[in-house]
């Protein structure tokens, strides 16, 4: 019986399976001690919590910064030179709209207003915000998300849309309530719902007229003009065009106008900067922790992989190991932490409705990619050991 | 050694050693720890390899299994020259030619028995139709057909050695090296172990040889090679025939 079992000397044969062992060792490795997989998933999912909730307020920052350029859609931006983001308004001349509709591969102009403006509170007190002059007559950009009344119940008097969510900051109960902009009495006569902007300052949506009264603009005096292409126009040949004929102005595309904002807000006020030290700071908590289990983990299976290494096993057979486990810890710990930060984003968006925590599935899977990588990235201290095990100590061992 | 001593089973070695020095730089001084060792390794033969501490058997059995490369020498296997190999290169010629039954038996201790014998076959790629049933076989050879899915804790040390001689084979090596099989091991295990081995060197194909201390393992030898210093200073080649044959021992036969 031994003999015919176990004799023969022979090479491995082509055909046939083998059942890959790399992955059970792994496995096994990892629940072996079930205290340092603990330690490795808190780490993990700690890491995943913090920076989860950290792309997601950065992406909410990006959201509500760009909330009103991404309604408007506009091939090209006429901006004031210098503007530096989109709520930091001033007044173009005023003749640029019919400049730019007077220009060759231009389909359609529009002007909008956004300035800043003082609302005064029924019950008294007074808060600034952001005036936003749409110019739907004229085929321009229509209020959106509206919750309550209609567009047409902008285009009374002194009519404004404002955001449900900003209703106590501006002192009212709702629809048809009354107030003042820069002294003059309007009246509520739309509500929006979601539309947040970046800063503390309301958006309130009127008829472009109405802005221009509110802020004292001359009738053709907007802040930005949002320039619309014929079918087939060169948007750089356009933007040249445009450029030449005005002064003191910037011809941006919506992409470049966005960014623009973004970093401005994002960067120059050190906002974002924050949010990404914060993502940076949990993805290097997570690779420290993971470094540190997986490498006190390989010391103690040490003399396995110097048993496998004597067996013939060849190094990336031995990596292999190591990098399953530090993708097994991967998996179990993004799973949790994602759920976790599924929880926290929720409860936070429900005890605090302003803030703004966005979670895609997209984002989920630039973590998920984060998570892996971080892992590997921690598995390299493990890897550098177990090559430079000596098979020839399984004899002293 | 001689050309008639090499022909003395009338087969081809399988495993040929020529004048290997093993060195080692101590911060002192070079330590000379292999002094100019020539041997075989002849299939169907058990070979012990004994000598007192610190004479060289546990680096000789390293550079032998390719675990180790010696600082100048021939080394033989299977048609390949391994002295002077790079450590991938080496570790191919283990996993294909050599396996390893070790003192303190080595098992993973988080695998079962059936699954430390299914790694060196995983190792090795060594296919099958079935590796399950290819494991299982060999720890039925080795009297385990009924602890295959015990993990090493619950083994005897007797079982988890015969464990570790079932994962050495499975990869059928043409060369078994065996250090300190019996040392952990009360007599009755050590016994059952020794007869296994002898039973695997009866394979024409293979040779096993093990390092050992243990006397009791005097009688299961077809060889037995005893070095002291680094030197090969004795080869009995029938040390069951009557007694050790001094007339068969030489000083340092590579000489």
């Amino acid at each position: 019986m031994l003999k015919r079992i176990l004799g023969g000397a022979a090479a491995p044969a082509a055909q046939g399976k083998v059942i890959k062992m790399a992955p059970k060792i792994a496995y096994r490795n990892l629940f072996h001690d079930r205290m340092s997989l603990i330690v490795t998933l808190v780490g993990i999912v700690f890491s995943v919590v913090l920076v989860a909730i950290e792309v997601g307020l950065y992406k909410g920052s990006e959201n509500k910064i760009a909330t009103v350029l991404d309604k408007a859609p506009a091939d090209l931006w006429i901006v004031p030179f210098g503007t530096k983001s989109f709520d930091d308004p001033s007044l173009l001349i005023g003749h640029e709209k019919y400049a730019a509709l007077s220009t060759p591969g231009v389909q359609k102009a529009e002007d909008m207003i956004v300035s800043f403006a003082s609302w005064r509170k029924p019950e008294g007190g007074r808060k600034s915000f952001i005036l936003v002059g749409l110019d739907w007559a004229n085929g321009g950009t229509r209020p959106w998300s509206l919750d309550e009344g209609a567009v047409e119940d902008l285009e009374a008097p002194n009519a404004v849309a404002v955001d449900r969510s900003y209703f106590k900051d501006l002192g009212i109960e709702g629809r048809n309530s009354y107030a003042e902009i820069n002294s003059q009495r309007i009246k509520v006569t739309a509500v929006t719902k979601g539309i947040r902007s970046f800063t503390t300052l309301p958006y309130v949506f009127t008829p472009i007229n109405t802005a221009r009264k509110f802020v004292g603009a001359g009738a053709a005096q907007s802040t930005y003009v949002l320039v619309t292409l014929q079918h087939g126009a060169n948007v750089e040949t356009v933007r040249t065009a445009l450029q030449d004929r005005m002064q003191g102005v910037e011809v941006l595309t919506h992409d470049e106008f966005t960014r623009r904002s973004i970093n401005y807000w994002m960067f120059s006020t050190g906002a974002g900067l924050a949010l990404i030290t914060g993502m940076v700071l949990g993805a290097i908590v997570g690779v420290v922790i993971v470094a540190q289990t997986l490498y006190a983990s390989t010391k103690d299976h040490l003399n396995e992989f110097a048993t496998l290494r004597a067996l013939g096993a060849s190094a990336s057979y031995i990596h292999a190991v190591i990098l399953i486990q530090a993708m097994l810890s991967a998996v179990l710990g993004y799973a949790a932490g994602m759920l976790l930060a599924m929880l926290a984003i929720y409860r936070l968006s429900v005890r605090v409705p302003t803030l703004t925590i966005v979670m895609t599935p997209k984002i989920a899977a630039y973590l998920f990619a984060l998570t892996v990588g971080m892992c590997i990235f921690a598995a390299i201290t493990a890897i550098r050991k177990v090559t430079r095990i000596d098979p020839a100590g399984v004899f002293n061992r | 050694m001689s050309k008639s001593d090499r022909a003395s089973n009338g087969q081809r070695p399988l495993l040929e050693a020529r004048n290997i020095v093993k060195s080692i730089n101590t911060g002192a001084g070079e330590l000379h720890i292999l002094k100019g060792v020539s041997m075989d390794l002849r299939p169907g033969e058990l070979t012990l390899l004994m000598g007192p501490s610190g004479s060289g058997k546990t680096t000789l059995l390293s550079i032998l299994g390719c675990i180790l490369t010696a600082t100048s020498g021939e080394l033989h296997l299977a048609g390949h020259q391994a002295v002077g190999l790079a450590s991938e290169e080496l570790a191919e010629i283990r996993r294909l030619h050599i396996g390893f039954v070790f003192q303190s038996y080595n098992l993973f201790p988080t695998l079962t028995a059936l699954e430390n014998v299914l790694v060196a076959l995983d190792v090795r790629d060594a296919r099958s139709a079935d590796p399950v049933e290819t494991a299982a076989e060999a720890l039925k050879a080795v009297g385990l057909g009924h602890r295959l899915h015990n993990y090493p804790s619950k083994l005897s040390g007797g079982e988890k050695q015969r464990v570790a001689i079932a994962r050495s084979l499975a990869g059928r090596p043409s060369v078994v090296l065996a250090d300190e099989p019996t040392a952990a091991l009360d007599s009755e295990n050590g016994k059952a172990v020794m007869e296994l081995l002898k039973e695997v060197a009866k394979d024409p194909t293979r040779a096993v040889m093990a390092v050992t201390h243990d006397h009791r393992t005097l009688h299961y030898a077809d060889r037995i090679i005893t070095i002291e210093d680094g030197r090969i200073v004795g080869d009995d080649r029938s040390p069951n025939k009557g007694g050790p044959d001094e007339s068969s021992k030489k000083k340092n036969v590579a000489a």
